[in-house]
């Protein structure tokens, strides 16, 4: 069944809600030194107003999924199959996966409904440019306000991410401001065309603890005020924990566990997102960590399997089958053959 | 111990840098390190946090003199005998370099990508010539199984490990020469979450089964608080607290490290605090506040005759509670009873 019919199909008001959904997604890279499956079969679900966060360990995937939801994978050399549905303003369902990435739709999508932020904002701005001059192309490219009116929505952008004495700072360019205000400056564009969905990819990585918190306030405020979701990728459990509403935890390449960020946190169930929590040290906690052993395997590699078996201290004969998602009875959705027969159905 | 030297004595150590400096231009002095003292028992690890640009690891290169600090002493005490390691020259400098080692940040930068992990390890042994060459060989061995590493993994080169790995490479050439004191620069703040654990408890372990005293230099506070025995916070320069870990976590007294434990994010849901990051970000170290140069974020200097001393004179490092330093005015009023749930 394609996601068109998926779509229209489901049921009533939970998939009204669904703002994307990402359905068995593969991604794969043909390299000089072999076939790298990146992306195994994700599938994700995005709510408005809502922030699903992504987290796992560098090489899951992570950022490879988001950025298959904006078409800005390199052409060459890439394989990806599977459907992105994305409910767009017009009330239309598209699967972005399927239309042409250089495309008229793909471009009135890219950066006006979805839009997104990167790990290092000093990479992402133009350093020849003013803030001012950047803030405007992204008016002009994704808005009709023109003139004086655009000029006008840039302060009122700045403004809203808090940068102070907005109206001077548009002249200022990238390497006078630092890496928060920089990551401010990347928000406000991201939040010129008032988009639907924010992709943020590891916003907050780079930056200084308090600094970070500062842009992590920033974030739910806007969330709250413009009602728009958010695909916050991280590898940081603490911004997890602070940012998420819905959590999946990624393993190369696959969804491993999904859950709400509540049950994620009182009940870790996948081993591997167990293994994450206990080898977080945490303050007021003195017992020894309990990591996970070894490291990420090459992705290369070919497996059978459970992706996770090798490194997996429950590891048993089943493992070498690959476990489907099993849905648990109170919502949380886990890869795991330990958990066969609490499943209800498997998908 | 108590009557016995510290292993580090550090005296009002300063590291200026002076940037822009021209012919007719005298340039501007950045003062990384400012009048910074400290003790460090043998045996025992101090951490050193703050953000960036704070000094901290500027800290940790004069305090090895891969920068030549600009005043203070560095007294160590090594084989019973004291000396000042700011200032030895030539072959003492050199002896002494042996018992001082550093791991650095990134692993895939500090070990050389056309060497094998045979031949990097077997450089310190080379340099310093403390054991007999016949033992070398038997001494990189046991070095690899320290690490957690397999010994077939002697003849490859660096960019066939993972960050982790490269990272074990690093404390095998650190431990290779005995040192007593290493020296730590966010050791693990480049690893994956579950890389990291692994390599905590493993300094945990050698810091225990060799003695070592360890200085951890790191952002991460948690982390820090896994492996040392105390806390040092520094702020552009000037450490603004100093107690043991115990003390330190349950009640930070500088508003700087409150506001550092709170921004932290805390890996429970049920924690979202209503927190209050500090204003603004990091001055310039080059033209820092005056008086404490944190007044300009400070939530406890805003107004008043509070903010005119704070803003007018130097808050010097005192004892607030036993051997818990803390350089603020008014540190008395401060408290955070809400940090210590966590």
């Amino acid at each position: 069944m394609g996601t068109m019919e998926m779509v229209a199909a489901a049921d009533g008001r939970e998939q009204d809600d669904i703002l994307l959904h990402i359905e068995n997604l593969k991604v794969g890279f043909q390299t000089t030194s072999g076939f790298v499956r990146a992306v195994d079969g994700v599938d994700l679900k995005v709510r408005r107003g809502r922030t699903l966060a992504v987290v796992g360990e560098s090489g899951c995937g992570k950022s490879i999924t988001a950025r298959s939801v904006l078409g800005l994978l390199p052409e060459q050399n890439t394989v990806m199959s599977g459907s992105i549905a994305f409910k767009s303003r017009t009330g239309e369902v598209l699967d972005i996966a399927s239309l042409p990435r250089r495309g008229k739709r793909m471009r009135s999508i890219r950066g006006a409904e979805i839009a997104m932020i990167f790990q290092e904002p000093m990479t992402s701005l133009t350093p020849v440019f003013t803030v001012g001059d950047q803030i405007l192309e992204a008016l002009r490219l994704h808005t009709p306000v023109r003139g004086a009116q655009a000029l006008a929505r840039a302060i009122e952008l700045l403004e809203m991410v808090g940068i102070p004495e907005p109206e001077s700072r548009l002249k200022a360019y990238p390497h006078q401001m630092s890496g928060g205000m920089r990551q401010r400056v990347m928000i406000a564009m991201a939040l010129a065309s008032n988009p639907s969905l924010l992709l943020a990819d590891e916003p907050t990585t780079a930056l200084d603890v308090t600094v970070q918190a500062q842009i992590l306030d920033l974030m739910r405020g806007l969330q709250d005020e413009l009602g728009m979701s958010v695909v916050f990728i991280t590898h940081d459990l603490g911004v997890v924990a602070e940012m998420a509403h819905e959590v999946a935890v990624i393993y190369l390449g696959q969804v491993v566990e999904y859950a709400s960020v509540d049950d994620l946190f009182e009940r870790p169930t996948h081993p591997y997102t167990r293994g994450l929590l206990n080898s977080l040290p945490r303050i007021g906690a003195t017992e020894r960590l309990v990591p996970i052993a070894g490291s990420v395997p090459d992705p290369r590699e070919h497996r059978v399997g459970c992706r996770f078996a090798d490194r997996c201290a429950s590891r048993m004969a089943k493992c070498d089958t690959p476990p489907p998602l099993i849905k648990l009875p109170h919502g949380q959705d886990v890869r795991c053959w330990l958990h066969e027969n609490e499943g209800g159905t498997q998908s | 111990m108590t009557n016995a030297q510290p292993l580090l004595d550090v005296q009002h150590l300063s590291k200026s840098f002076v940037i822009g400096k021209k012919l007719l231009d005298e340039g501007q002095t950045l003062r990384a390190v400012d009048d910074v003292s400290f003790t460090l028992e043998r045996g025992e690890s101090l951490g050193v946090v703050g953000e960036s640009g704070c000094g901290k690891s500027t800290l940790g290169r004069t305090l090895l003199r891969l920068y030549e600090p600009t005043s203070g002493r560095v007294v160590l005490a090594i084989d019973g005998a004291a000396s000042d390691f700011s200032t030895i020259k030539g072959e003492a400098l050199k002896q002494m370099r042996r018992k001082l080692q550093m791991v650095f940040q990134d692993p895939s930068a500090s070990l050389n990508p056309r060497m094998t992990i045979r031949d990097i390890l077997r450089e310190p042994f080379a340099i310093h010539r403390h054991v007999p060459a016949a033992e070398i060989e038997a001494r990189i061995r046991g070095l690899m199984a320290e690490v957690g590493l397999r010994e077939d993994a002697l003849d490859r080169f660096p960019h066939s490990f993972s960050g982790g790995q490269k990272q074990r490479i690093g404390i095998a050439r650190a431990l290779a020469l005995e040192p007593d004191l290493i020296v730590l620069d966010e050791p693990v703040s480049a690893l994956d979450v579950s890389i990291r654990g692994q390599v905590l408890n493993l300094l945990k372990d050698l810091q225990r089964g060799r003695g070592l005293s360890y200085i951890f230099i790191s952002h991460d506070l948690a982390a820090v608080q896994y492996i040392a025995d105390r806390i040092a916070v520094m702020y552009l320069g000037r450490i603004v607290e100093l107690a043991s870990a115990q003390s330190f976590y349950a009640a930070p007294r500088h508003p700087y490290a409150l506001a550092l434990l709170s921004a932290l994010p805390v890996p429970n849901p049920k924690l979202r605090r209503g927190r209050q990051p500090p204003r603004g970000t990091i001055p310039s170290p080059i033209n820092p506040p005056s008086g404490c140069h944190f007044h300009t974020r400070c939530p406890f200097a805003t107004a008043g005759a509070r903010l005119h001393r704070c803003s007018g004179e130097v808050p010097q490092l005192r004892e607030i509670a036993s051997k818990h330093w803390a350089r603020c005015h008014f540190a008395e009023e401060i408290q955070q009873s809400s940090l210590a749930v966590r």
